[in-house]
């Protein structure tokens, strides 16, 4: 029952031991994830303008084409 | 595997990914979403060129029936635009909603709505271009 007891508390003070680990490890990766899902979301604007631009530009194509210019 | 049963997979091993912290997860919810957004939007203008040049073709022989084909090709291009519209809007928006999920007492709650409204943001862009008859690679 002692060697229970002492190995349960030993398991426990290693687990106590491991969380100020997890907590590092996962505030670094959030911040991580953080910072891409921002950057991802920033760029999105110039995407779609870029986008947009093209599109009309083939758009206006088609219709010179139609209109015989 | 359809489209959607992807989709649901991807975002289930996104969600579950991160149980640890649900912060972490609802920060994937917004990158996928910002993914899908930009997939959205290069999809649509790869399927405008085709369709615009294919009407450039027409037009030198047949202008009527090319002016019919740009007139029936420019309302799906302005449905589809919108809806990759609503992804980019969306992903922005729950970005600028994090601090606010972040704060809350009941966080939890609030990130998986927000989680399960981006998701459906997603199928619902998905349906679309599907409607349209537009491949998205990879993805069907």
């Amino acid at each position: 029952m002692e060697t229970i007891v002492s190995l349960v508390a030993t398991g426990v003070g290693k687990l106590i031991e491991l969380i100020p680990v997890w907590v590092a490890a996962s505030a670094e990766k959030k911040a991580e994830i953080e910072a891409k899902t921002r950057s991802l979301v920033a760029g999105l604007d110039a995407l779609f303008s870029a986008a947009d631009a093209k599109d009309d530009a083939a758009t206006q194509a088609a219709r010179d084409a139609i209109a015989g210019k | 595997m359809s489209a959607f049963k992807r989709t649901i997979t991807l975002l289930t091993l996104l969600t579950l990914g991160g149980c640890g912290d649900i912060m972490s997860s609802y920060y994937k919810s917004v990158s996928t979403t910002a993914i899908a957004a930009v997939t959205c939007r290069d999809v649509l203008s790869v399927a405008h060129e085709q369709k615009t040049a294919a009407v450039v073709e027409k037009a030198k022989t047949d202008k009527a029936g090319a002016q019919v084909d740009l007139d029936k090709w420019l309302p799906t291009y302005e449905k589809i635009k919108t809806t990759c519209t609503g992804l980019k809007v969306g992903s922005k928006l729950a970005l600028e909603a994090a601090p606010v999920v972040e704060a809350a007492i009941s966080k939890k709650k609030d990130a998986m709505g927000w989680i399960v409204r981006l998701g459906k943001l997603v199928f619902d862009a998905y349906a679309t271009l599907a409607e349209a008859g537009i491949k998205i690679p990879g993805v069907n």
